[in-house]
């Protein structure tokens, strides 16, 4: 039996296909093969994807490589309905035009390509958020979301609880982008401190909208301290102290990072931070790296200047051998 | 055989008919380029009869091919790389060498080869606890002979700086960079200062040196016995991928392996630490891996390993906490866009100043440790490769990330567009952290960072920020939220350095074999062979010499 004698039963396959999960709406790009396992070249024969209510989709062979024949690269948006579907690619040659005058004789062939499509993911992003805050008090919050699909979500409300769920606010999205994104569409939001001190934590929720296409909700938390209203100043001073027992100086650390409890300031160039804090019992602690000073406790019942002496580790010279 | 026949003549007929190929199998970062085969009765038909052989161009080899070609013998240096330099010229290129050096004397520093042995020894180190004192005390005698030994091959010292790790007093000379700018590698390390002094002499005197081809296997009389009488080569493209061209090259007097250690083959490495699975990737791999190709090929030919608890000792050099966003990313090594290797860089990689403007997570989006630990912390480096709780993957901890917002960015300084990140696996930017979790394409990160438990680590994080206390891992007043947008996933997984343990030597760099016995016509130096965890160049010299040296002189001997 020679290969004309027989009928030619193709393979088909999906090349560069998407997952069997994906977004409702979303562009699928991808090629189809028949391979002929007689070597045919079966270019110039068209395929079709077919939904159930129709076909979707023609697309002729235009590579072949002995009898692997391809599609050139097909684009398809899913259905925008989220659930379960089944396209069909199929093969049917006798429809086609004939490639060569006598061809041997091709099977039809199917392909059965179930998949689900998906409410689009969104997700949330609080930043600018003041801390601490004080208690009563307003402040300005900004509250982003972004579809994984970059959907438009213009004039889309984003909703802001306190802990125990209770929508505290609602802001739209303007019309400008965040600068440097592609889709994280944002807005200010108007808050009030509660009146507790401690630390809160709250959340911004974007509801399943009224969209094109269906979204999933998202929720994101954030959080803040809040304290009673500052009642006195603390002028931090960090120095370090250079020199032997012949002399000694001190020199300004600027850029440390100076911590009263939930308070914190960095010291300028004169190694000097000023906060603005409420009178209590705290613990001052400084952070620079390459220098170490040790926290130490510290009432606070007026304005106050206190001197902390930071050491510097050296560790451009320890690094000598670090680095090495 | 060979006492009826000048010796040459016989040596040559009898490899015709039944030397053997010691292989160097499964090699290389992932990739075994290799196809030579064990095989008894194949015959070996020399293209270049050389009387020192000397595999690999950094410290090691160098030292050992200008000390032979010192003897007036024909030597060949073989490099798998495009340039010359090995891992040394990357290096800070300080070097242990002291004992009352010149420059020693002239700072005034009062010094000997006991105070050497004695420092390099104590038991109270896990650096020096397990050394093998024979190996410790023969490097304490010739450091000074060492030093003057480069010193006439070129190259200008810095004056003497401060001591450093064990040594009690001032010994690790630094040389000065090497003033032709296109020939120095890394600007901010010395190594070029090391080696191109080197290059140049050992060029002047004679060496020839043969680039780009891969060491395939030591050639030995039997399987495991007999001389060493030379070795075959491939030639390989700036990808370290073979040309198909070989070479096999008869060591009339001896074959000298300083290839550099194992530290970048996965299967190696594991032999000593299980852990170190294929994410951890390795300081200057992009420059000239460390292979094990001298070590696999000499124990194929019977050689023995030595002083493995030194790579264990889970201390100094063996890994580094990192830079960011990069694949080869050792903490104290950045390549500039204009290095020769930059092709295989590929980024510069980000420095971090301050490790409070980063969390580090784990490829499950969990932190692990607190983030200012120091570069060499191995209590940072034993939970990084704690098990991540995945059945699929039970050693190695998988990558870890740091994730960063524009705040840190900005305080930081950082540019985070290549050349300094690479985009290509280790650098990855989104606009909210359940996206940049999804970003995350790695062929290390074996499945999906969970976008929810990302969102929820920073949160927990941003709260203890307001609180002042991290209560999962202590980390010192939490300074920074990490909340506005875009965030960025970069890449900072260990990153493997040091090799501490190899092939086992005698007092003479000759390598020895599983019975103790000295495998004739083959030597090792540096971060090849075994015995001494040291730190660096020192040993490589010292023991590249005496190889170098023994090998000219006594090589036909064995």
């Amino acid at each position: 039996m020679t290969d004309r004698d027989t009928v030619h039963e193709p393979q088909l396959e999906i090349r560069r296909w998407f997952a069997s999960e994906v977004a409702a709406g979303a562009e699928l790009t991808f090629q189809i093969r028949v391979t002929c396992p007689f070597g045919c070249d079966l270019r110039g024969t068209e395929v079709l994807v077919a939904a159930p209510e129709g076909p979707v989709l023609t697309s002729e062979l235009v590579s072949c490589d002995q009898g692997i024949n391809e599609t050139g690269e097909v684009t398809l948006r899913a259905p925008s309905e989220v659930g379960d579907h089944e396209w069909s690619v199929l093969f049917r040659p006798q429809e086609s035009k004939p490639q060569a005058s006598e061809p041997p004789p091709h099977a039809e062939a199917s392909l059965a390509v179930p998949f689900r499509t998906e409410a689009h993911r969104t997700s949330l992003v609080i930043w600018d958020v003041p801390s601490p805050a004080v208690m009563g008090e307003p402040f300005m919050v900004k509250v982003g979301a972004k579809c994984a699909e970059e959907c438009d979500l213009r004039g889309r409300k984003i909703e802001v609880y306190d802990g125990s769920g209770d929508r505290l606010t609602t802001a739209e999205f303007g019309d400008t982008l965040w600068p440097g994104s592609d889709a994280l569409y944002w807005a200010e939001a108007e808050l009030v401190a509660p009146p507790g001190e401690g630390v809160v934590s709250w959340s911004a929720g974007f509801p399943a909208a009224d969209l094109e296409f269906p979204h999933r909700e998202a929720s994101a938390g954030f959080g803040f301290a809040t304290t009673k209203p500052p009642q006195h100043h603390l002028t931090v001073e960090v120095v370090e102290i250079v020199g032997g027992a012949k002399g000694r100086a001190t020199v300004p650390v600027p850029n440390a990072e100076v911590s009263l409890g939930v308070y914190r300031a960095s010291t300028d160039e004169s190694g000097r931070a000023i906060l603005a804090v409420t009178k209590g019992s705290y613990e001052l602690s400084i952070w620079k790296v390459g220098y170490e000073a040790p926290a130490r406790a510290l009432e606070v019942s007026k304005d106050l200047a206190v001197r902390v002496e930071a050491a510097d580790l050296h560790l451009s010279e320890r690094s000598s051998w670090e680095d090495d | 055989m060979g006492e009826k026949t000048p010796k040459a003549q016989s040596r040559r007929e009898f490899v015709k008919s039944s030397a053997v190929v010691g292989t160097a199998a499964a090699v290389g970062v992932g990739e075994n380029p290799f196809s030579i085969t064990t095989d008894q009765s194949q015959a070996i038909e020399w293209d270049r009869q050389v009387d020192v052989v000397v595999i690999g161009a950094g410290a090691g080899g160098f030292a050992a091919a200008i000390a032979a070609r010192d003897q007036s013998v024909s030597v060949m240096l073989v490099e798998q790389n495009f340039d010359i330099g090995g891992r040394a010229i990357l290096s800070g290129a300080a070097c242990y060498l002291g004992g009352g050096t010149w420059l020693q004397k002239e700072a005034g520093v009062e010094d000997s080869p006991d105070a050497i042995f004695y420092d390099w020894t104590m038991q109270d180190d896990p650096r020096n606890r397990y050394n093998d004192r024979e190996i410790v005390r023969t490097y304490a005698d010739n450091c000074v002979a060492t030093f003057d030994f480069l010193t006439e091959n070129g190259v200008d010292w810095l004056p003497l700086g401060s001591a450093s790790r064990l040594d009690s007093v001032p010994r690790r000379p630094s040389p000065r960079q090497w003033p032709i700018a296109s020939e120095v590698i890394v600007p901010t390390q010395r190594g070029s200062g090391l080696m191109r002094p080197l290059e140049r002499s050992a060029r002047a005197k004679g060496v020839e040196i043969l680039l780009s081809h891969r060491m395939t296997s030591f050639v030995r009389e039997g399987p495991t016995s007999g001389r060493v009488l030379g070795v075959t080569a491939m030639e390989v493209d700036e990808w370290y991928e073979p040309t198909g061209r070989t070479v096999a090259i008869e060591a009339r007097n001896g074959v000298i392996f300083a290839t550099g250690g194992h530290s970048s083959n996965v299967n190696f490495r594991r032999m000593f630490d299980p852990r170190l699975t294929e994410e951890y990737q390795v300081h200057g791999d992009g420059w000239t891996p460390q292979n094990a190709d001298g070590e696999l090929a000499a124990m194929a030919i019977g050689a023995s390993l030595w002083g493995t608890a030194n790579q264990t000792n889970e201390s100094d050099g063996q890994l580094s906490k990192g830079r960011l966003a990069t694949r080869s990313n050792y903490h104290g090594l950045a390549f500039t866009p204009d290095a020769p290797n930059f092709f295989r860089e590929k980024a510069t990689g980000l420095r971090v100043r301050d490790w409070q403007d980063l969390i580090l997570v784990k490829e499950n989006g969990l932190r692990f440790y607190d983030e200012t630990a120091g570069i060499r912390d191995y209590q940072y480096f034993f939970a990084a490769m704690q098990w991540t709780g995945d059945p699929n993957k039970l050693n190695g901890g998988g990558p870890i990330w740091a994730i960063f917002d524009a705040d840190g960015v900005e305080r930081e300084g950082w540019d985070v567009e290549p050349p300094y990140v690479d985009p290509d696996g280790y650098f990855f930017k989104a606009d909210t952290l359940e996206q940049l979790a999804s970003s995350i394409k790695s062929k290390y990160q074996w499945r999906p960072m969970p976008g929810d438990v990302l969102r929820e680590t920073v949160e927990r994080y941003n709260s203890f920020v307001d609180s002042g206390v991290d209560e999962d891992f202590q980390k010192p007043r939490p300074l920074y939220k990490i909340q506005r947008p875009p965030f960025y996933a970069a890449w900072d997984t260990p990153c493997v350095h040091d090799t501490y343990a190899g092939i086992r030597m005698n007092t003479r760099a000759q390598v020895l074999d599983t019975q103790g016995e000295v495998i004739p016509g083959l030597y090792v130096a540096g971060e090849s062979s075994g015995g001494f965890g040291q730190h660096g160049l020192g040993r490589a010299f010292v023991y590249g010499r005496i190889a170098g040296m023994d090998a000219a002189k006594n090589g036909r001997e064995g």
